[in-house]
């Protein structure tokens, strides 16, 4: 008995672990942190080094706010929490400077915005004031997986389509010298705008639509497979009463 | 320091650097309050309200407090709680001033401490030295300025796309672009325009 | 009871929460303050070290801070064993349309090493443009002879990217100038053998005589010393560029800028008219023997008939103006002007017949757009042979180009004013 329980409560925890990624995805899902999801996501370093940063705050302000759940007045929970949360930008802003100083440089104004994220401070209050601190850890590890997952897919398509290549070495201390993995020499790739602003909106839009329209493709297969069951159904019965009526013919006969 | 100083102010930051299309601040208001005219204008005037006050309050707790103190680097902690307490003041005071006021704008005042653009604006006006350009008090101005054109500039921007939205609920949308991603397309297709305008003044 | 335990907790968490952030926050910034102040560093100097091979960091003692010039700071940049291997400079440039900031480096030899836009917020595809198309063409020219080349097709791309141009050039031409202190520089000692004041020289008007050139050499208050002329001469191939200067009453003399590849006999021959050194210029005639020295001579007595036939303005917009001959008869009135146009300063040459009717006018130096400013040659030509131009008739043709089309109308005007107030009566 005791061991169907403990196979559940695993089973629980990598659901809570795995659902930021697609099911509950903080970006394409609940459109939390929109500000960096579009404003860093020029170069796929750049949204990696952003995804970074959003995971350490988040997981660290979880285990935090979990931590002293039980003590903070529910009046004053708010304010806290953001201080929380700034004290952990604050930290990561300051290590940044110091270790990624490229990185730095082209996030900007956007690490001190990691503050007024809506994701973390919905975390915060929505999971880890509730739950135990490991659990509150794997909820904001996974989550912020996700939200890295999704900011490196869009900087995938921005860079891509803006330059035609994927660099790396640029602003994070990946490698000695600066290389690009992806390198495609042609004019249709140097389409400036995904790089800037309104490429933003725009890949983000069309990656949401291309997401629905999967969605909603895989629905309406389930949908046409439902129908068939149904209309199989149907003729099996029609079919049915036919031979019944048949036999019933018969035996009349 | 002449008087174009201002000028250029107000119309850089309110069409060139449009918070919203060109810096991406304040994206969440801009896609969550957008679907009607009504509440677009009502969320634009409360971001009015707050940004330019807490443009001018952020401006001097740096230059009159942090910096003297040298600890420049509590700025985000300082000034995210400037901007909570003072989105907690101003909703009091408009509530004890004006009814009917509290009314039409208290909701959207409440979502305000997590619109970036409040925080981003008061982080840009430090990184923006203006104090070191034109001196503390002459860069108070063009700082609380900067806000006032930020705050025209969201409210531009949340008008004519909150008009576009309530055009797109009657237009034949393809089912899976309904909602936010042709909302999303549409603001990069603003942002195409706005663009545009880069390089008329610096 | 309760109610004040409550409200005593709520006090104490804040505080608790608030020290220890704090105390985190402290921490932090105390741990890496070193290196972050070191990166902050780093980054401003990597510009220069990526332009000097083999450079290391500078220490203080090599970054001078400069005032009162665009340039805002020159670092000596010396190798690992503190040997000089040049100087950078950090020249700051605004305009209208934004900042910009720019990194010169000069070798030892005296030649740019590297111009490079470390910064703007001017239009970026205009500095973009002078990035690619115009910056190369900067690297390794001597400063003391700089072929800056700015041409109409970069000046055609826009205003803005004309504007950007002036502010690099402006800035190259201070560095050369705190440059030339450091390192030998034949044009700067050139002109202090005329003017031993100088501290700067700017261009005034271009010529295509005898002399190409006119310059200001000024004082470091910017009061004006001498005006120098330009005067390349060719002998057996080789070009030599001759300088003379005069005051407004004097020919204060004559040399050369002696750069390496000059011939000896070329520099010598300048010897020759030390006798006529700071003499009055009217009636002046240059006697000398030799080959070279007659060349000179030639060159020098078409300059000396130039300003002694010029004679001062300076007010209406209106620098001075050259009463031209036919024989002993006068055949015209050559005016040269300059106002503020869209771009910046245009310099006009004006033709008046000896009646005081308008002949042609011309462009000395524009920074316009020569789309909007050409045409305006054509457009005023139809007023040849008139004494008078009322504004409104050539309004069609301006627009577009109002305040170049402004700059011409006002120094025609200004032309005829002078004719009629001065020279009609004489």
């Amino acid at each position: 008995m005791a061991k169907t329980k403990n196979v559940k409560k695993e089973m629980s925890r990598l659901a809570n672990f795995t659902k930021g990624f697609f099911k509950e995805n903080p970006v394409f899902v609940f459109l939390l942190g929109l500000c960096p999801a579009l404003a860093v996501t020029g170069t796929v370093e750049a949204s990696l080094g952003m995804g970074i940063l959003v995971i350490f705050v988040l997981t660290s302000s979880n285990v935090v706010v979990s931590l002293i759940r039980k003590w903070i007045p529910h009046q004053i929970r708010v304010p806290s929490y953001i201080v929380i949360i700034s004290t952990f930008v604050t930290i990561v802003g300051l290590l940044t400077e110091a270790y990624a100083y490229a990185l730095h440089g082209e996030l900007g104004i956007f690490i001190p915005l990691i503050v007024v994220n809506c994701l973390i401070l919905g975390r915060a209050e929505s999971y880890a004031s509730k739950n135990k601190v490991h659990d509150a850890a794997i909820d904001g590890f996974g989550m912020g997986l996700g939200f890295l997952g999704a900011l490196v897919v869009i900087g995938f398509f921005r860079e891509f389509l803006s330059t035609g290549a994927i660099a790396y070495g640029v602003y994070l201390p990946l490698a000695e010298t600066p290389g690009s993995i992806i390198n495609i020499d042609s004019y249709v790739f140097s389409m400036d705008a995904f790089g800037q602003a309104p490429g933003g909106f725009l890949v983000i839009g069309l990656l949401l639509g291309i997401f629905n329209f999967v969605a909603i493709l895989k629905r309406n297969k389930k949908e046409r497979e439902r129908q068939r069951m149904i209309e199989e159904k149907k003729r099996q019965a029609l079919e049915r009463k036919r031979q019944k009526a048949k036999e019933k013919a018969g035996a009349n006969a | 320091m002449s008087w174009t100083v201002f000028f250029v102010a107000i119309f850089s930051s309110m069409l060139i650097n449009n918070v919203v299309l060109m810096k991406f601040l304040g994206v969440c208001p801009f896609l969550g309050v957008s679907k009607k005219t009504n509440s677009a204008l009502g969320m634009s005037a409360a971001v009015m309200f707050v940004m330019v006050i807490a443009a001018f309050v952020s401006y001097l707790l740096y230059y009159l407090v942090l910096v003297p103190l040298e600890i420049e680097y509590v700025q985000t902690i300082s000034f995210i709680l400037i901007i909570a307490s003072l989105v907690q003041l101003v909703e009091m005071i408009i509530k004890k001033v004006s009814k009917k006021l509290y009314k039409s704008l208290g909701v959207y005042i409440a979502l305000i401490t997590t619109n970036c653009a409040i925080l981003g604006i008061a982080v840009e006006n430090i990184t923006s030295d203006f104090a070191g350009q034109y001196g503390l008090f002459p860069g108070l101005a063009v700082a609380v300025t900067t806000a006032f054109g930020a705050a025209l500039g969201f409210g531009l921007v949340m008008f004519a796309f909150s008009s576009i939205r309530e055009r797109l609920e009657g237009s034949n949308v393809p089912e899976a672009w309904k909602g936010v991603p042709v909302s999303l397309i549409t603001a990069g297709i603003m942002a195409l325009a706005f663009a545009g305008l880069g390089g008329i003044v610096g | 009871m309760d109610n004040l335990l409550s409200k005593l907790k709520t006090a104490a968490v804040l505080l608790i929460i608030g020290a220890v952030s704090g105390l985190a926050i402290f921490g932090t910034h105390t741990l890496t303050e070193d290196r972050r102040e070191e990166n902050r560093r780093m980054a401003q100097l990597a510009i220069y070290l990526d332009m000097f091979d083999g450079a290391v960091t500078p220490s203080d003692d090599d970054i001078v801070a400069i005032e009162d010039s665009s340039v805002k700071e020159m670092v000596t940049m010396r190798d690992s064993s503190g040997n000089i291997l040049g100087y950078a400079f950090r020249g700051e440039g605004r305009i209208s349309h934004g900042d910009i900031t720019v990194i010169v480096g000069i070798d030892l030899d005296g030649n740019i090493i590297d111009v490079q836009i470390a910064d703007s917020t001017q239009t970026p595809s205009y500095v973009q443009a002078l990035r690619d198309h115009y910056l190369p063409r900067l690297r390794s020219q001597s400063i003391v002879a700089m072929d800056y080349g700015f041409t109409d097709e970069l000046a055609g791309t826009s205003a803005s990217a004309g504007m950007s141009f002036g502010n690099v050039r402006r800035i190259i031409e201070d560095a050369r100038f705190i440059a030339a202190d450091f390192l030998s520089d034949p044009v700067m000692e050139a002109y202090e053998r005329l003017a031993p004041d100088v501290a700067s020289f700017d261009t005034f008007v271009v010529f295509d005589r005898a002399f190409t050139e006119e310059q200001l050499i000024k004082d470091d208050d910017g009061n004006i010393l001498a005006y120098a002329y330009l005067m390349p001469l060719e002998f057996d191939g080789e070009t030599v560029t001759y300088v003379a200067a005069y005051t407004e009453t004097e020919f204060i003399g004559i040399t050369v800028f002696a750069f390496d590849d000059v011939p000896q006999d070329a520099i010598d021959a300048v010897e020759a008219f030390e006798g006529y050194w700071n003499s009055d210029f009217n009636g002046l005639t240059f006697d000398v023997d030799g080959e070279i020295e007659n060349t000179i001579a030639t060159a020098l007595t078409e300059l000396n008939t130039f300003v002694e036939n010029r004679t001062w303005i300076n007010a209406n917009d209106l620098d001075y103006v050259e009463t031209r001959y036919d024989g002993d008869d006068v055949s015209g009135y050559w005016f040269i002007g300059r106002k503020m146009g869209y771009n910046g300063v245009n310099v006009l040459e004006v033709l008046l017949d000896e009646n005081g009717a308008f002949d042609h006018f011309a462009y000395n130096q524009s920074p316009d757009t020569p789309d909007f400013r050409n045409p305006l040659i054509d457009a005023f030509g139809a007023y040849s042979g008139q004494t008078e131009i009322t504004q409104n008739e050539a309004e069609d043709a301006w627009s577009g180009a109002t305040f170049t089309g402004e700059s011409v109308y006002a120094i025609i005007s200004a032309a005829f004013q002078y004719f009629a107030d001065t020279l009609g009566d004489e």
